[in-house]
């Protein structure tokens, strides 16, 4: 059975060759003549002013973590949906329908106390 | 056309009603810390009890019969029901310390409770996982419980460091599971295990996907169990979480490790048995010597149980060891392999129950000397003459070590003791006396500490008033660690009864 997979490793081959090759070669071949503005971040020709790495206030994050929960769960929602149909006419459409306002109801738990310890206040 | 199964009848429900209770339980101490404003500090700790009390009884009152069910996602009868005793002990035992330390200090976790039941719920479902999503499901939900509550404490960087560090292995490891499991799936086609069964009995297939796959699941396993090489985490994780969280962890995550490594191991036995057993056995000598050598030098009391815990998961790794061994697999004495198997699979579920006892036993009193300023009272100096300021603190604490050590009237005696004569059983005396050499490494940590105690000069009490019900707790821990050492015949006789349930 890995015989089907010989493709896929030629082409991991070929790809890593011919990125190993021309990097090499322009390593090799290409002059370098380094100067104070080539050698400086280009940013759409604008100087960089300041600092990059500067602080985020930690409210950021939450609200990062918050919307990658609610966004995330959102995901399993799509496959019950391609299923919903089938399981309709299946003549279990009660049960999907019971299954997936369980989630929700686990989800909207988890809102709820999120609100309520005070996780959504902007302080 | 994509096939359902019946979705739920009357008998997927009384098979989920413990994890229902659980999970609900879990969720509705959620809203009401979320919502009572009234709430006293211990209240929320009287409903988990509540919870945990709800669904023993709901194990003893509703029988759901045997076999897999729920489309072979859960394995239901004697084999989970006596896990989920396990665990919903093991989750009350923890709610009483934690609870007694609040008590005191004023260090209030609300979240602490919810995240106990849903660490208990994951636990549940991952020893009665009859399929590899369900092992996976079960875990995770197991172990993101765990991070945040070994990492919980707000405010002290040790708990912090041992979370962080939990999360990122525990991550790592999650990964190598699911790729083995990937790699199993991709073997057999099916997830679940009685399939998997019926395709490694042919024998046919890529035998290198299987053979790498239950490699990274091992690799998985050991972590959570804390087997040598995967063990790195433990002492750093042990120390800086809460004491009474450290003991959850030592008890409660490894027995549920061990349950799904037994049925993994048994699951695999037939073709693997070659590349698991010689594996194993190094990882069962290494992490039994590692733990107990290592041990020996720590200053920390936590510390030292830690290693102690990765000891004791060597001792426990020698039984599955024998599970794979060749005399188990040997065909032609059928009858014989029969016995040697379950002597040894009963001897480690026999030795997880023994050894949750007297190591809650030490995390309680651990945990209930801990001073106010919340840090727990982990130099062993610190316990100079306790026997003299908190005697029935000291005596508690003197009959969980000497069980640990496995000194003989204790359950720590007899559970090595059935464990030891399973794997001479399997003919590996070389095995058994490694271990008998190890365990008698093992009693001079655990006696000095027990020296300390008793025979240094009293030193100042740092601290404050100890909390009854917590000593009353570990007290009674420490009994039944006696009275199970004594009669441990009819609890091992249920062991076994519990083991015939899984195919051999």
């Amino acid at each position: 059975m890995f015989e089907q997979f010989i493709p896929v490793l030629m082409v991991l081959a070929v790809a890593a060759l011919f990125a190993g090759l021309f990097l090499g070669l322009s390593n090799w071949l290409g002059p370098r003549r380094p100067d104070p503005l080539k050698d400086s971040t280009y940013e759409c020709g604008i100087p960089v002013r300041g600092s990059t790495q500067i602080r985020f206030f930690v409210r950021f994050f939450l609200v990062a973590i918050f919307f990658l929960l609610f966004d995330l769960e959102a995901v399993f929602i799509y496959p019950w949906v391609i299923v919903y149909r089938a399981m309709l006419e299946a003549g279990h459409g009660a049960f999907a329908l019971a299954e997936m306002g369980t989630f929700a109801f686990v989800l909207l738990v988890g809102f709820v106390y999120i609100w309520r310890k005070g996780g959504l206040e902007w302080q | 056309m994509t096939h359902f199964e019946m979705p739920l009848d009357a008998t997927s429900w009384s098979v989920l009603l413990p994890y229902l209770v659980i999970g609900g339980g879990g969720l509705l101490v959620m809203l009401v810390d979320a919502f009572v404003r009234t709430l006293k500090k211990d209240h929320l700790s009287y409903l988990t009890l509540c919870v945990f009390l709800a669904s023993i009884v709901v194990q003893i009152a509703v029988h759901p019969g045997e076999g897999p069910r729920l489309g072979g996602m859960l394995l239901a009868g004697d084999w989970s029901r006596f896990f989920n005793y396990l665990f919903a002990g093991i989750g009350i035992m923890t709610t009483i310390f934690a609870t007694g330390i609040y008590d005191r200090d004023g260090r209030y976790r609300p979240e602490f409770y919810p995240l106990l039941l849903f660490t208990v719920l994951g636990m549940m479902v991952l020893a009665a996982a009859n399929d590899l999503l369900a092992v996976f499901l079960g875990l995770e939900t197991m172990s993101l419980a765990t991070y945040i509550l070994a990492g919980g404490v707000r405010g002290n960087v040790r708990s912090s460091e041992a979370g962080f560090k939990y999360l990122v292995l525990g991550g790592f490891s999650s990964a190598f599971l699911l790729m083995g499991m990937a790699l199993l799936y991709g073997y057999a086609g099916d997830t679940n295990f009685d399939a998997i069964a019926r395709v490694l009995a042919t024998g046919g297939g890529a035998t290198i996907l299987v053979t790498a796959g239950s490699a990274l699941m091992l690799m998985g396993f050991g972590f959570k169990v804390a087997m040598v090489p995967f063990h790195m985490w433990t002492p750093d994780v042990y120390d800086g979480a809460p004491a009474y969280v450290t003991g959850f962890m030592a008890t409660a995550v490894k027995a549920a490790g061990f349950a799904i490594l037994l049925r993994v191991a048994l699951l695999l036995q037939p073709q693997l048995a070659w590349a698991w057993y010689p594996v194993l056995t190094v990882f069962a000598v290494l992490t039994m010597s590692l733990g107990n050598l290592v041990a020996l030098v720590q200053n920390n009391i936590k510390r030292m149980l830690a290693w102690s815990s990765i000891a004791h998961a060597g001792y426990l790794l020698l039984g599955v060891v024998t599970l794979l061994s060749p005399a188990v697999g040997d065909p032609a004495r059928q009858a014989l392999a029969r016995t040697v198997g379950e002597s040894a699979a009963s001897a480690v579920l026999f030795y997880l129950v023994g050894y949750s006892l007297m190591n809650l036993a030490a995390f309680g009193v651990v945990n209930v000397l801990s001073n106010r300023g919340g840090e727990d009272a982990d130099d062993i100096n610190r316990y100079a003459g306790l026997s003299r300021r908190r005697p029935v603190a000291a005596a508690t604490l003197a009959v969980a070590l000497l069980s640990l050590a496995g000194i003989p009237p204790f359950v720590g005696f007899m559970a090595k003791f059935y464990l030891f004569a399973a794997v001479v059983k399997a003919g590996l005396v070389p095995l058994a006396v490694i271990g008998v050499i190890n365990s008698l490494v093992s009693v001079y940590y655990y006696l000095r500490v027990i020296v300390v105690m008793y025979m240094k000069d009293t030193e100042a009490d740092s601290y404050d008033g100890v909390e009854w019900v917590s000593v009353a707790t570990a007290g009674a821990l420490a009994a039944l660690v006696l009275y199970l050492g004594i009669r441990p015949d009819a609890f091992h006789a249920a062991a076994a009864s519990v083991i015939r349930q899984l195919p051999f």
